[in-house]
């Protein structure tokens, strides 16, 4: 079982701001010491470059660096030829959206949904006007995407399909395993959106089946500006590279005429890459998998629970998404606006920030969500991670009653 | 009462019982009409105004959002009413200096001094201002958008 206060030993924020109540990890987690220090280390001892010159140093560098790739392969279960480090989750997207601009085809479709953080439906909300092409949007049957509704949507000329593993404001899970199904069968590719899943809970890439799985480093105990691209091999000669540069050729190829590109995943990393970031991931990932994925994912199950009880008997409240396992808790304070309720004026000084209790607010990147799903124009988002215990969550029931007893 | 807590009482009563906010305007075609939204916060409103010989002779919003962007949509409504094209355009040029602490016009306002504090709060300055600045841009001739 999890202990959050043997854990918030591990995080400096939690000693350097004492009464914080930290409630955003969907938004973007704390970072443990060991992962600060690994950055520290890296920048104090061992400052090189990677897979260029030859010293002694760099070759370390290099080996850590390819070590850290394999710790986050094997945690998703995958080959490491398959793990490929951007900047973020929404630069994945974006380069596989502008990776398979030639596959299209004029009657080619793309299948989204209008549970999509921003992310993962611009990109191919652009690329089918510029290409002139169908976008087709699964809607959302109570609160979530059903698999059936996604399977419906997908036919012989679907290019890919995009959709969330776990959706940012609600936190229900998908079940992809019967459209990978469909997928495969039709030879479509399936990119899955893993931002708000990998941190939460065991993500098994090679039982998902998909072509492209999306994870961001600062959402799960990482340094921010690295993201993780996992791409099935057997879609890696498909796609044209994201950048061309040093690394991702054969050096010796380039000639006026033409050059040789390397196979994955140095085809999709040109450039000098994020190396204090990746060499820091790699501990994150060690950091979670010491606790746990399961442990980590009941804790937050668990921890919901008890603040959906608590919360259900303030009937000023209005819970959105009570009933599904996730550490996500969308909610409104009636006849108080989240603006009201989050930032302090000269009006009111009793708010989430006056206790130190951050939680996230507006339409959290996922306005379809918001307009199209739940119909409001803005609501509250608590979110639980490692670190939250039943404390945290007692301050945030009490803050919402002093919040409304403000406003009513 | 200390001013502060003055200020916050009629910024309260605005926001709680607002004058000249309606549900839904019938005839539009009488009114310039706007909708501005402040993207970061979900405050959205929506301000009509019946020109007469350069006079607003009629204002009202439809809005929802924060109290300060209800309560100074329900103020903006009150200061603005029956003035001129140029003594709105000076008002609103005014109530901009009054919330972000430069030196205006003490003598033009009523209710609308009560925003004063918005000053320290940067942050909620676009909700303090979005009403204003819609009737702004519509007596310059911009509309239904
Ligand atoms: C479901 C989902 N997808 C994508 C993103 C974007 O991640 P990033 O901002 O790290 O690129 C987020 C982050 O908020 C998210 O929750």
């Amino acid at each position: 079982m999890i202990n959050p206060n043997k854990i918030k030993n591990d995080f400096s924020m939690f000693k350097n701001n004492p009464s914080l109540k930290y409630l955003d990890s969907a938004a973007t987690s704390l970072t443990p010491d060991i992962v600060v220090e690994q950055i520290n280390d890296y920048y104090k001892k061992y400052r090189s470059s990677i897979n260029r010159g030859t010293s002694k140093m760099a070759n370390d560098v290099s080996r850590k660096y390819e070590g850290s790739r394999k710790t986050i392969a094997n945690h998703f279960n995958t080959d490491p030829s398959e793990i490929i480090f951007t900047k973020s989750t929404t630069t994945s997207i974006n380069n596989i959206s502008k990776s398979i601009i030639h596959l299209i085809k004029p009657n080619s479709n793309i299948v989204v949904t209008n549970m999509e953080h921003h992310s993962n439906f611009l990109p191919w909300q652009v690329l089918c006007h510029e290409n002139n092409i169908e976008l087709r949007v699964v809607k959302a049957n109570h609160l979530e995407i059903k698999s059936k509704d996604v399977i419906d949507m997908i036919d012989e000329n679907t290019l890919i399909v995009c959709i969330h593993h776990v959706s940012n404001i609600i936190g229900n899970t998908v079940d992809l395993s019967e459209i990978s199904v469909k997928t495969n069968d039709l030879d479509v590719m399936l990119l899955v959106d893993g931002a708000q899943a990998a941190p939460h809970k065991k993500v098994d890439l090679k039982k998902i089946n998909c072509d492209f799985y999306t994870v961001s480093a600062h959402k799960m105990c990482g340094p921010t500006g690295l993201g993780v691209l996992y791409i099935n091999n057997r879609v890696v000669n498909k796609l044209k590279a994201f950048d061309y540069g040093g690394d991702m050729v054969t050096p010796s190829s380039v000639t006026y005429e033409s050059f040789l590109q390397k196979s994955s995943p140095n085809k999709f990393e040109a450039g000098t890459p994020s190396i204090a970031e990746v060499l820091a991931f790699g501990v994150s990932i060690d950091y979670l998998n010491k606790i746990g994925m399961d442990q980590i994912e009941n804790h937050e199950i668990k921890l919901k629970k008890y603040a959906i009880n608590k919360l259900s008997k303030l009937d000023y409240v209005k819970i959105y998404n009570s009933n599904n396992n996730s550490g996500l808790i969308a909610f409104n304070i009636n006849g108080v606006s989240v603006h009201d309720a989050m930032s302090e004026s000269f009006i009111s000084d009793i708010t989430f920030d006056s206790e130190d209790i951050i939680i996230r607010d507006g339409q959290m990147c996922n306005n379809l969500t918001m307009k199209y799903v739940l119909k409001e124009k803005a609501l509250l988002r608590a979110s639980i991670y490692i670190y939250n215990d039943k404390n945290d969550i007692d301050m945030l029931v009490s803050q919402i009653s002093k919040i409304y007893n403000v406003w009513r | 009462m200390e001013k502060n807590n003055l200020s916050r009482q009629i910024i309260m009563d605005h926001y709680k019982y607002p004058h000249n906010k309606v549900s839904e305007i019938i005839n539009r075609d009488e009114y310039l009409f706007k909708k501005a939204l402040n993207p970061s916060c979900g405050d959205e409103v929506e301000v009509f105004i019946k020109l007469e010989n350069n006079i607003i002779t009629d204002i009202k919003y439809i809005g929802s959002g924060c109290s300060i962007c209800c309560s100074s949509g329900s103020i903006m409504t009150e200061e603005l009413i029956n003035k001129s094209i140029n003594e709105a355009n000076n008002k609103i040029e005014n109530f901009n200096k009054l919330i972000t602490g430069v030196n205006y016009d003490i003598n033009l306002f009523e209710d609308a001094i009560c925003f004063e504090g918005i000053k320290n709060y940067p942050a909620r300055y676009k909700c303090a201002f979005i009403s204003w600045e819609t009737v702004k841009s519509l007596v310059k001739g911009d509309k239904h958008e």
